[in-house]
């Protein structure tokens, strides 16, 4: 009799930690939400970085520019002053925030590669033709990264809130998290992109 | 009666966990569908011989051999509505060019009636083939033989432009670990899983058969379900039956046969297929 009940028994743990409550899904997608996070920030990074080199080389070209390199500079400086902390990705406000900078990034830096066309010198630049590859592969590379954080934030979104592992999440404090917003609705499928290798 | 109960209770959860996963595969209409990676060179418009496939093949297989990176060449006719770089990028998540550990792959994109080209580079290409290499590729490599219409020279050109590359640098470079998949620990689950409905089946149908069949229940799910290794499979095969004495703390010297079935092969197709390699947007692009 004994060893019905603790067999039975323990297959009810085992069952129930395993099997009905999900909490494995739910670490395992919070997991994946961070490193995706991780991905995003990386490539930011490796865009900011690039400014400062970028910066100098069209000026020496097209020094009287001034006001394209001012939107950049002040745009990577926003950019900069934001604490990026991992509690950020769970902050709506500090999201939008993010966003909005990292946007505005993005336009100051097409309007300086837009301006750029006008200098064949600085076109035929050897460190500028390294620069603006760089620059073209990075904003690819954040497309991607925003776009498998958007779905794996869906996908840990979802089973935060279906049944019945929204019991366990409630149960161990996880809750929904932000999602990039898109502005336009076509921007997810068609992503900005910059690419040089359209001219002519 | 409690017994009963019980192992019908099992049966249900092992049938619902088994139909949870069949999870249906979404495919999105109106994109250019992705062709089967039947092998290296995958051409849909017809532009190259058999012969010239054939060699161009041989080549990357060899050289796929040789360094470990997987090199990949597609020719389409368009990739519209999509530009080449999205297109690309669905093809490259799809076929998952390169091993998973090293991210080594890379695919040559040509579309044919847009004269577009891209190059994906993997994770673990990004190094070799930064984003200026890859469109000096396509630039100056490739763009001079395709306006030619000669494209069997300038692919073979670009193979051997970036096996130049990739040869030179054999020594690895530190590859972005940025996107690791880690190997679930599920299987901790099947296993113990496996073990308690032993362990309660051995009361209902003595304890040979019920480690048989646990045995065969955790291999299966193991390997199918959860997908891992045939051997870590055939492992917690055998592992089952063993946890299961001690969860019964009785003695108990059943068999651990069972796992036996289902041996064969575990990789299916032909000798080319992408190893599970990552990719992040690295590459470029370029028109002729």
């Amino acid at each position: 009799m004994l060893r019905y009940f603790l067999s039975a028994l323990s297959s009810i743990v085992v069952l129930v930690s395993l099997s009905g409550c999900g909490y494995n899904d739910l670490q395992k997608q919070d997991e994946g939400v961070n490193a995706a996070w991780s991905e995003v920030l990386n490539q930011y990074q490796r865009r900011a970085d690039l400014v400062p080199n970028l910066v100098e080389t069209v000026k020496a070209y097209a020094a009287h520019e001034q006001e394209v390199f001012t939107a950049v500079t002040e745009a990577r400086a926003s950019v900069g002053s934001m604490k990026i902390t991992p509690e950020l990705a769970n902050d709506p406000e500090a999201l939008a925030k993010f966003q909005a900078a990292q946007g505005s990034m993005t336009s100051a830096l097409s309007r300086l590669m837009v301006v750029s066309e006008n200098y064949p010198q600085l076109k035929a630049d050897r460190n500028f033709q390294d620069l603006s590859a760089q620059l073209e592969g990075t904003e690819n590379r954040i497309t991607v990264a925003r776009n498998r954080y958007i779905e794996a934030i869906q996908t840990y979104n979802s089973t935060v809130r279906s049944f019945p592992t929204n019991l366990t999440a409630k149960f161990t404090g996880m809750n929904t998290k932000p999602n990039f917003t898109v502005e336009n609705e076509k921007a997810i499928s068609t992503a900005p992109k910059v690419d040089f290798s359209k001219q002519k | 009666m409690l017994s009963r109960i019980l192992k019908r209770g099992l049966l249900v959860l092992l049938a619902s966990s088994f139909s949870s996963v069949a999870l249906s595969d979404i495919s999105s209409d109106e994109l250019i569908a992705i062709p089967a990676l039947s092998g290296p060179v995958v051409d849909t418009t017809g532009t190259l011989g058999a012969a010239q496939i054939e060699q161009l093949s041989q080549k990357l297989q060899t050289l796929h051999q040789q360094y470990g990176a997987q090199m990949q060449v597609l020719i389409v006719p368009t990739t519209q509505p999509e530009d080449a770089f999205s297109y690309s990028l669905r093809v490259v998540e799809k076929w998952q060019l390169g091993s998973k550990e090293k991210d080594d792959g890379l695919l040559l994109l040509i579309a044919k009636n847009d004269r577009k080209s891209w190059v994906q580079t993997g994770y673990g290409l990004e190094g070799v083939i930064p984003d200026i290499v890859a469109r000096s590729l396509l630039a100056d490599t490739l763009a001079p033989y395709l306006r030619k219409g000669d494209f069997a020279s300038g692919i073979n050109a670009v193979i051997d432009e970036t096996f130049r590359r990739i040869s030179g640098e054999v020594t690895a470079m530190p590859a972005q670990k940025s996107r690791k998949k880690s190997d679930e620990p599920n299987w901790m689950g099947g296993l113990f899983f496996g073990a308690i409905a032993i362990a309660v089946l051995s009361n209902v149908i003595g304890s040979f058969p019920a480690s048989g069949i646990g045995a065969i229940g955790v291999f299966l799910f193991v390997w199918l379900v959860i997908g891992s290794s045939l051997i870590l499979a055939l492992a917690l095969a055998l592992a089952a039956p063993v946890l299961a004495l001690v969860f019964r703390g009785s003695g108990y010297i059943g068999g651990l046969g069972g796992g036996g079935l289902g041996g064969g092969s575990s990789g299916g197709g032909g000798g080319w297929s992408g190893g599970g390699g990552g990719f992040g947007g690295g590459g470029s692009g370029g028109s002729w």
